[in-house]
């Protein structure tokens, strides 16, 4: 597949002599938005994590994990960041003691044109107005959709070529989650690709092209978004209907 | 009046040295939350370091430049041998950092003594070596270009290093690690390399104090005992992690060993007992230190 930004092959993790994702393939192609959906604890983080190179298990990993031709299993997550990937990590993740405006700059630490970073934190602006309202505040001040807001610009700061978004929704009352997947609608508009975890799985599959899920390490059903949507044992799981 | 000026002038200029000392514990903690208990022997690596090559016939300027670089090093050394080899550990369940702190600062000197030697030695003083003024006497109590320089440089060091904590790119990666070292890693920043940066920083400013306090202090192996632990207390006297808290505690501390040792000529010996005192009083009153913050768990 010349345009797969991202292709996982019989990825294992253990914890401890368990195993916490028990050989899942799935792939990524360029424009497209994927979504995993699944229950708690059905590794979905841990996915994530151990494709941004950020899992504590990683030295357990078995697999492959390739990213824009390159293999990355065993690469630091610095590293990964630096090849154009941005992980916008579960629970927010803001540096609570910096304002906001250092943590986008922070976001595009792996550019080489940090002459530029002004712009792109004037675009974060205009997509995000509240952050703007709010730039020399500690991010710790924030409200947990302005915090989310600020981790979704934070990680579009290094205009990555790939998104991860863990769980978006987390937390956060149901006018903001929709603000939020708004805007999520809006970057995969403007062709940005997005891998994007969420237990909301109705949002998930509303948004995305194609769709996995996953229960208890293993990928129990795949295809487009809206089939997944239809499959009546995804509805009775995870729609609630 | 000249008790008072002697008191003003001791407080300052062991002040400012502690104060700078007190801000290697911090940038330390800060990255690593661990204290690095070699802090002081790196006081008195250096200052064995310096003594050693004026001995050689190096010139003081050159021996002070020359050990702030390798003292930097030695921070680094002391990351890798002491720290590393614990690999990604929670510092707080993980206790192992205080025994290889420890056991490092203590091979370090024992290595000095072995191989430079275990004496007290004066290092030719760096002010009068570069300016050739001696002293001015106030209300008849000399002072000197070293106690000038002392106060000067201790105070441009930390507001450089405030200023680059907050005004560039390394150092808001710095405040980065120290806050959330694994989604600091996701924004490309190598937390492996900056963790070591900040051990370097350490030893040199550690270089820096070893080498300015030498003419009040000589450079003796003790040095690492008494420095290293009035430092330590400095920092978390003011909160560890507080550049301010640095600064306040180091002032503290050097104004209570002035006052103590001016009273009576034979009180120095109190100087231990009232100092650990002012220490358990403002803990009691507030556990992080003067300028500290709790440390919240992030949900």
């Amino acid at each position: 597949m010349s345009d797969s930004i991202l292709e996982v092959r019989d990825l294992k993790v253990y914890y401890g002599a368990a195993r916490a994702l028990n050989g899942i393939s799935f792939n990524v192609n360029e424009g497209e938005v994927v979504t995993i959906i699944g229950g708690n604890g059905a590794g979905k983080s841990t996915t994530l994590k151990t494709v941004s190179g950020v899992s504590e298990l990683l030295k357990t990993v078995e697999g492959e994990i390739t990213f824009l031709g390159k293999r990355i299993e065993h690469k630091a997550a610095h590293v990964i960041a630096r090849m154009g990937m941005a992980h916008v990590p579960e629970g927010r993740r803001v540096f609570s003691q910096s304002t906001v405006e250092e943590n986008l700059l922070l976001g595009g630490y792996t550019r080489p044109d940090r002459r530029s970073l002004q712009a792109s934190i004037d675009e974060v602006y205009d997509r995000f107005p509240v952050l703007r309202e709010r730039r020399n505040q500690s991010a710790g001040y924030l409200s947990g959709g302005e915090q989310q807001m600020l981790a979704m610009g934070r990680g579009l700061m290094a205009r990555p070529q790939f998104l991860l978004l863990d769980e978006p929704s987390l937390g956060l009352a149901p006018l903001l989650v929709a603000e939020v997947f708004e805007i999520i609608r809006t970057l995969a508009k403007e062709g940005t690709t997005i891998l994007l975890v969420e237990q909301l799985a109705n949002l998930a599959l509303d948004v995305a092209d194609r769709a996995y899920v996953l229960e208890t390490g293993t990928i129990a059903a795949e295809g487009t978004a809206a089939d997944i949507a239809v499959d009546p044992k995804v509805r009775a799981a995870y729609l609630g209907a | 009046m000249g008790k008072f000026i002697q008191i003003l002038v001791s407080t300052v200029t062991v002040g400012s040295v502690l104060a700078l000392v007190a801000l290697g514990y911090n940038l330390v903690f800060s990255t690593t939350r661990i204290v690095n208990f070699a802090q002081g022997t790196m006081l008195v690596i250096a200052g064995y370091m310096a003594y050693a090559m004026t001995r050689q016939g190096l010139p003081i300027w050159l021996a002070f430049i020359l050990t702030v670089i390798g003292s930097a090093i030695i921070g680094m050394l002391i990351e890798l041998i002491a720290i590393r080899p614990l690999g990604r550990f929670d510092p707080a369940t993980n206790v192992g950092w205080i025994l290889t702190t420890f056991s490092v600062g203590l091979i370090a000197v024992d290595v000095i003594g072995i191989v430079i030697d275990a004496q007290p030695h004066a290092l030719p003083n760096l002010a009068g070596s570069v300016f050739g003024w001696k002293a001015s006497i106030v209300a008849g109590v000399p002072i000197t270009l070293t106690d000038i320089i002392i106060v000067v440089s201790a105070v441009l060091l930390m507001f450089l290093i405030e200023v680059l904590q907050n005004r560039t790119m390394a150092g808001r990666a710095f405040r980065a690690v120290a806050q959330d070292r694994q989604t600091a890693s996701l924004m490309g920043i190598n937390t492996t390399r900056t963790v070591m940066a900040t051990f370097a920083l350490a030893g040199a400013l550690a270089a820096v104090g070893a080498v300015l306090l030498a003419p009040k202090l000589f450079v003796k192996l003790e040095n690492g005992d008494l420095l290293g632990i009035q430092a330590f207390i400095a920092a978390v006297l003011g909160g560890l992690g507080s550049t301010r808290g640095a600064v306040v505690g180091g002032f503290a501390i050097a104004l209570t060993s002035a006052v103590v040792k001016t009273v009576s000529a034979g009180a120095g010996r109190y100087e231990p007992l009232v100092i650990f005192a002012l220490f358990l009083a403002v803990l009691v009153v507030r556990p992080t230190g003067i300028f500290g913050t709790p440390y919240v768990e992030k949900v």
